[in-house]
């Protein structure tokens, strides 16, 4: 028995030893019931915890989208930025980016795409389906089901600057480990509806300024 | 790391030998009851005398009128913007100059380090940190030598990862590399920003040609690999790093969109350590990190 200088310990008296264990006893079932009730606690913050790092990762992919959007002022650097986050933060490969172009005949002209066949596109393109839709009414289409819409369709995003569309995003089937959207996609969708159709325009702005001649002659 | 912290909160109620251990008079000031109650468990058994605090005023009124071998405080407990643990060191030093101050917190920026050293706090601690560690710097503090290393019948208290802040004139310890390797832009960002709070130094390369390069300059701790990369693939770049001797043994943790089982089991089989599937989770991607090289 470990020595503690407590005098209980040394004296061989039967009923003190009884009184010292059960005063013991119940000073262990005392700790017993605080350290569960501790447990229970830091399992609180620990949920909450994990709450709260949850919201700063979408807090993050936010940040980060809104950082790259901007970032460059070069138009194939804005389209590159819109599917990195279209890949990697919303967790789709398979997307297509179309400018608003009113003097062609659909409309729309195709700026870029990632993971979709040829056939694919000139389908949806040749509809007036969601796509056009979407274009003309400036509002966002998604799909109850990832890739329950037309074609597979997940997402259609509206390109806007001011309540002017200017393009319009296609999102396809969603990564295999993603099993569906979450309300931070959502927020990417909006980011990227506001964003990078002011960043495209602003691209366009910059280039075709580049493309002015430096001295005008008459 | 974060999850870590709480896990195992509940300290053992036995103690260890208390005879490796001085009875130190130890005085814990933290707003956390949880913190307090495993720091007075842990050291009370270890023979020590343990006085607990729970906010600013309660601590200067127990630094005035009684003496203590060492302080362990908490920076925050005011609130968020409180710096209650460097105004209790700076009390200390005016009331009780031969105490050694311990801060222990998980806002160790560079600016609070050099407040703390400002503050004449002796030890800046990291939380989330092991009580072992807490226990070990603070025989280090008190004693001016290396602690005893505890012996295998030690059982873990706590679960409080550590790093310290060297003492003044002890030679600083280099940071943990990571090095992330991805050809985008938007998942490099990401990274940094999910790792910025944590005391690693990042490096970046964007192929897995210029990774593998960077890993052998670099000589990181670990690495974040992308798979679909140009110039060389991430399984490619992995190969190699596993092929060379002094990368050989360096963690790797695939960061990919291709997370179906065929790619995963090629990623297990070339040599990576750990997989993470796109869109990070950052939650998830702190704990890989923290599985492999810790904090």
């Amino acid at each position: 028995m470990p020595h503690t200088g407590n005098p209980a310990y040394h004296d061989h008296d039967p009923r003190r030893l009884e009184d010292r264990f059960r005063a013991l006893e119940s000073e262990h079932a005392e700790a017993s019931r605080r350290v569960s009730e501790l447990s229970l606690e830091n399992r609180r913050y620990a949920d909450r915890l994990a709450a709260a790092e949850d919201q700063n990762t979408q807090l993050i992919s936010l940040y980060t989208a809104a950082q790259r959007l901007h970032a460059s002022p070069d138009r194939r650097e804005v389209l590159d930025a819109i599917q990195e986050i279209v890949i990697n933060l919303i967790g789709s490969e398979e997307l297509a980016i179309y400018e608003r172009r009113p003097e062609l005949a659909d409309g729309l002209r195709l700026l870029a795409s990632f993971g979709l066949s040829e056939e694919l596109l000139a389908e949806v393109a040749h509809e007036d389906g969601i796509l056009v839709r979407t274009a003309r009414s400036g509002e966002c289409f998604v799909s109850d089901e990832a890739g329950g819409g037309p074609h597979g369709l997940t997402a259609c995003v509206p390109l806007k600057l001011g309540p002017e569309v200017t393009g319009v995003i296609l999102i396809f089937s969603l990564l295999p480990q993603k099993a569906g959207l979450l309300p931070l996609d959502r927020e990417l969708f909006d980011l990227l509806a506001h964003h990078a159709g002011a960043a495209l325009y602003l691209a366009e702005l910059l280039n075709r300024r580049a493309q002015i001649p430096k001295r005008v002659t008459t | 790391m974060p999850l870590a912290f709480y896990r195992g909160m509940t300290a053992s109620l036995s103690s260890t030998n208390p005879a490796r251990h001085p009875a130190l008079r130890i005085l814990c000031v933290d707003d956390e009851e949880s913190i307090l109650f495993s720091v007075k468990d842990y050291f009370s058994g270890m023979g020590c005398t343990v006085d607990t605090a729970r906010n600013r005023a309660a601590a200067q009124a127990l630094i005035a009128s009684n003496t203590y071998d060492v302080m362990l405080f908490d920076l925050r407990l005011a609130g968020p913007d409180s710096n209650d643990g460097l105004e209790l060191a700076k009390f200390t030093r005016e009331h009780s100059p031969g105490s050694r101050v311990m801060l222990i917190t998980a806002y160790a920026s560079p600016e609070i380090q050099k407040q703390a050293g400002a503050s004449g706090v002796d030890r800046l601690l990291s939380k989330p940190c092991d009580l072992k560690d807490v226990d070990r710097n603070l025989l280090e503090l008190v004693s001016g030598a290396p602690a005893p290393a505890p012996t295998e019948s030690d059982t873990a208290r706590g679960v409080m990862k550590m790093k310290t802040q060297p003492a003044a004139g002890a030679e600083a310890k280099p940071r943990k590399k990571i090095l992330l390797v991805d050809d985008s832009g938007t998942v490099l960002m990401m990274e940094k920003m999910i790792l910025r709070d944590t005391p690693f130094e990042l490096i970046t390369a964007r192929d897995g040609q210029e990774g593998v390069d960077k890993a052998h300059a670099e000589k990181p701790d670990l690495i974040l690999m992308d798979v679909m990369m140009p110039r060389m693939n991430g399984f490619e770049a992995l190969g190699k790093l596993r092929a060379a001797q002094d990368t050989a043994g360096v963690p790797v943790i695939m960061v990919t969109t291709r997370a179906e089982m065929e790619n995963m089991e090629t990623g297990y089989s070339t040599g990576c350590n750990d997989y993470v599937a796109k869109p990070i989770n950052g939650l998830e991607l702190l704990a890989k990190i923290t599985n492999l090289i810790g904090n």
